[in-house]
C-alpha cells in the first residue's frame, strides 16, 4: 500500500510537468489493488445497438464507446477498464465489481489533464464501494449552490453508473 | 456554454420558462462574443488585430474589458487576462475608446476565460429579474450569484478533495466565485512571471457582482497575503481553503 500512503502524505506533490498525462496505475497494478491474487481472464465485450440503448436507458448516461474492456475474475467478480471525458481530456479508471454486481472499488489509471491529481483521493473513491445498479449514485444530492469545479467528479460518477447498468445488461449471468 | 455547465434556478412564477429562455440567451451571447475559439468572436478578432489597429466590439465585450482594466489597476497588475506564457503585452496595452472601440498598442493574446463566466452570470441574473423572477440562483461552473429576499447557503468544493463540500454560510444578493486547480480545468498564469503556477489552495471571492468575483479569485490565489486588500479594493472578500 505504498502508493496510498505516498498520496496521503503529499497530496499535492507534483511530479508530472504541466500539460502532461501521468499514469497512476497500470492495468495490472489496478487488478492487483482491486482483486489481490485474483486470476483474470479477458472477457471484453462489444455492445450491440440494443444493449447500448438499454444501458443508456437504465443509467441515464450515454454510451459513447461500444467496446468495453472487461476481465472475469475467477470466483470474485469483474474488472472493467473504462474512460470518461474530464473537462478537456480523458480519465481512464478501473472498477471492480463483485459477483453480485456491487462496486468493490475504483482506481484511477490515467488522468490526462494538466493538474488532475486530486481525483485520486481515496475517500472520494471509497464512496462508490457497495453501490449497485439500483442505487441513485448522484453527486451532491440536494446540495444546491456549489462554488468550484464540478465537471470531473460528475463524469466519473456517471461512468460508474453506466458500468453498473452495463453489468446488469451485458455481464450478469454470463 | 463557456466550456462549462450553466445551471439556473428560480422561484416559480408564471413567466419562469420565458425567463430561463432569456437568461440562457444572454449566456449564449456572452459565449459567442468572448470565446477565443469561435473565429468571429470579439476576442478572436482582437487577437488577430495588428498593432495600432482600431477594432469595434460589442458593448458587452467593451464592458468586460473595462472591468478587466479596472481590476487590473486595482490589483497592481495581478489580474491580467492578457498575460500568456511566451507572449509580451499586458492589459495596459489595450486602450478603450468611445463608441465601443478598442485600440491595441501591440498584438495581444487576450483570454477572457477568467472573467467572462462571471459576467455571463451577471447578465443571466439581470435577464431573470427583468423577466420577473424575484429569487433564484445562477451557477456557471462554480461561479454563482444568488438573489432574492432569503439568504442561501453556498458550499465550496474542497481543493484537495473536490467531492467534499465546505459550507461558507448563507449569502444574500451576492456573487461567489472560486478558483483552484481542482481538475486541471484552470491553469493559473502568474502575470509577473508569465508561467503557470501550482497551488493546493482555493480562493473563494464573495462580491456584489459575479464579474468582479470571478476576476478576483486569480489575483487572490496568486498572492494570499495581499488578498484581503486586493479584494477590499473592489468591495469584495476572499476566503481560502487548503
Amino acid at each position: 500500500m505504498k502508493r496510498l500512503s505516498v498520496f496521503l502524505l503529499t497530496p499535492i506533490a507534483v511530479i508530472a510537468p504541466v500539460a502532461h498525462a501521468s499514469v497512476y496505475l497500470t492495468v495490472a497494478q489496478a487488478q492487483e489493488a482491486l482483486f489481490p491474487g485474483g486470476s483474470f481472464a479477458d472477457a471484453s465485450v462489444v455492445l450491440n445497438d440494443a444493449q447500448a440503448r438499454a444501458i443508456a436507458e437504465r443509467s441515464g448516461v450515454r454510451v459513447l464507446n461500444r467496446e468495453q474492456r472487461v476481465w472475469r475474475v475467477a470466483g470474485a467478480g469483474w474488472f472493467i477498464v473504462d474512460e470518461v471525458v474530464g473537462k478537456h481530456e480523458f480519465i481512464t479508471y478501473a472498477v471492480g465489481l463483485d459477483t453480485s454486481g456491487k462496486v468493490r472499488g475504483i482506481e484511477i489509471l490515467e488522468y490526462r489533464e494538466s493538474y488532475g491529481h486530486e481525483i485520486r483521493n481515496v475517500a472520494w473513491r471509497r464512496q462508490f464501494v457497495g453501490k449497485a445498479a439500483a442505487d441513485p449514485l448522484r453527486l451532491d444530492q440536494d446540495i444546491r449552490n456549489i462554488s468550484g469545479a464540478t465537471l470531473s467528479c460528475r463524469h466519473v460518477t456517471d461512468g460508474v453508473k453506466r458500468l453498473l447498468a452495463f453489468h446488469e445488461i451485458a455481464l450478469q449471468g454470463r | 456554454m463557456l466550456g462549462t455547465l450553466v445551471e439556473m434556478r428560480i422561484a416559480d412564477f408564471g413567466g419562469a420558462l420565458a425567463a430561463f429562455g432569456r437568461a440562457f440567451a444572454a449566456v449564449e451571447r456572452v459565449h459567442l462574443l468572448m470565446s477565443r475559439q469561435a473565429p468571429d468572436s470579439d476576442v478572436a478578432r482582437l487577437n488577430r488585430a495588428a498593432s495600432g489597429a482600431l477594432v469595434s466590439i460589442d458593448h458587452w465585450t467593451w464592458q468586460v474589458l473595462k472591468r478587466a482594466k479596472e481590476i487590473h489597476a486595482a490589483t497592481g497588475g495581478l489580474f491580467d487576462c492578457v498575460a500568456t506564457p511566451g507572449r509580451d503585452g499586458t492589459l495596459a496595452d489595450l486602450e478603450l475608446l468611445d463608441g465601443g472601440r478598442v485600440r491595441l498598442r501591440r498584438p495581444l493574446a487576450i483570454s477572457l476565460d477568467g472573467i467572462a463566466k462571471g459576467y455571463a452570470v451577471d447578465r443571466a441574473v439581470e435577464a431573470l429579474r427583468r423577466a420577473g423572477a424575484t429569487a433564484g440562483a445562477v451557477n456557471a461552473g462554480g461561479d454563482l450569484f444568488v438573489f432574492g429576499e432569503k439568504p442561501q447557503v453556498v458550499h465550496v468544493r474542497h481543493p484537495r478533495d473536490p467531492c467534499r463540500l465546505v459550507s461558507i454560510g448563507a449569502v444574500q444578493e451576492a456573487a461567489v466565485a472560486t478558483s483552484g486547480l481542482y481538475f486541471g480545468n484552470s491553469s493559473l498564469i502568474d502575470p509577473r512571471t508569465r508561467r503557470a503556477r501550482r497551488t493546493a489552495w482555493s480562493a473563494t471571492v464573495i462580491a456584489s457582482d459575479c464579474t468582479a468575483a470571478d476576476a478576483l479569485t486569480k489575483p487572490c490565489l496568486l498572492d494570499r497575503l495581499a488578498a484581503p486588500v486586493l479584494a477590499a479594493a473592489c468591495g469584495a472578500r476572499a476566503v481560502f481553503l487548503h
